[in-house]
């Protein structure tokens, strides 16, 4: 005869290595302490890795291999609907600043003003009294003044 | 009957102060038959021991606040069974600790020795178990397991004492019955 706690027990006799292994690992990462018959002495890195592991992503572990797995479906995506570099779809991306320019040259042709002079770098900063050459900005008003006269 | 009790006190303080291998002592106490219990409950082997490892952990972090070491067994599995409550909730499963019964006699004198089983009966007793409704069968295992009383059981399920000498009778009943009927 047995009792119904003998019978229980040895029912789940075969899970308790797994158990003294989950209580070892709870211990490291608790009390940052390691059985001594494994490890000689006390990894703080992996006792709190172990610690990482036991509170962040073993109790949401359904959670992260879902992520994981969206994150490699959005990869094999990107590795196969890559196309290679195409020069003319660089040279196609240029063409709305070139009709901007001759936008620009037909209107001065109109106004009958000589054509803006292509898009320089900007010059560097010189003090407002300086002994250099005038400003752009006062040579086109001397140039443009009979006009307005 | 085996005694169940244990005749050398448990190390709760030295646990308390931080020492690993009084945890290791204790944990080597309670792991199997709270194991045991938690699998009554949930019926899966890797719940089981993701209730027991989240219950060993809350027990290191909260032992402080345990205020009668007598007590820290009854404490341990009172920490489990909300592990398991919680694990329900979690999986949206219906709570199956809702439900109230009729206050019954009282029974709590019967040892667990009085439900003796025959070795080539084991297996038909385990499945008998797995048929009570899971409130009765928290119930019974923790009377079977560590022979808690009335007082504990209900302080570890949540249930009052009335409550729990009801399932505690239904349970027995029910096991009693079913043996009979088993060739």
């Amino acid at each position: 005869m047995k009792t119904p706690r003998e019978i229980i027990l040895e029912s789940h006799r075969a899970a308790e290595p797994r158990l003294d292994r989950l209580g070892e690992a709870v211990l490291a990462a608790e009390l940052g302490t390691a059985h001594k018959a494994s490890r000689g002495r006390a990894n703080p890195v992996g006792a709190m890795m172990q610690k990482l592991w036991l509170e962040l992503i073993w109790p949401s572990r359904r959670t992260w291999a879902g992520l994981a797995a969206v994150w490699v479906v959005l990869g094999v995506a990107y590795v196969t609907t890559r196309r290679p570099y195409d020069p003319t779809a660089h040279a196609a991306s240029q063409q709305p600043m070139t009709s901007w320019v001759e936008e620009e040259q037909l209107l001065a042709q109109l106004l009958d003003r000589p054509p803006s002079a292509p898009a320089k770098a900007p010059a560097p900063a010189r003090p407002a009294s300086g002994d250099g050459p005038p400003a752009k900005s006062a040579q086109w008003l001397a140039d443009d003044f009979p006009r307005f006269c | 009957m085996p005694p169940v009790a244990e005749p050398v006190p448990l190390p709760v303080a030295q646990a308390r102060a931080g020492n690993a291998e009084a945890w290791r002592v204790l944990f080597r106490r309670y792991q199997l038959p709270l194991y045991s219990y938690v699998h009554e409950l949930v019926r899966h082997d890797q719940t089981s021991l993701d209730l027991v490892q989240e219950t060993f952990i809350r027990a290191v972090r909260h032992l402080g606040r345990l205020r009668d070491d007598a007590k820290f067994g009854s404490w341990l599995f009172g920490i489990a069974h909300q592990q398991c409550i919680q694990h329900w909730r979690r999986s949206r499963m219906e709570q199956p600790f809702d439900e109230e019964s009729a206050d019954l006699p009282d029974e709590s004198g019967e040892g667990p020795a009085e439900l003796l089983v025959r070795a080539e009966q084991a297996a038909q007793f385990r499945a008998l178990l797995a048929q009570l409704p899971p409130p009765q069968r928290a119930v019974i295992t923790l009377f079977f397991l560590e022979e808690f009383s009335i007082e504990e059981i209900a302080g570890i399920t949540g249930a009052p004492p009335g409550t729990v000498k009801s399932r505690l009778h239904h349970a027995k009943r029910t096991l009693k019955k079913l043996l009979e009927h088993q060739p």
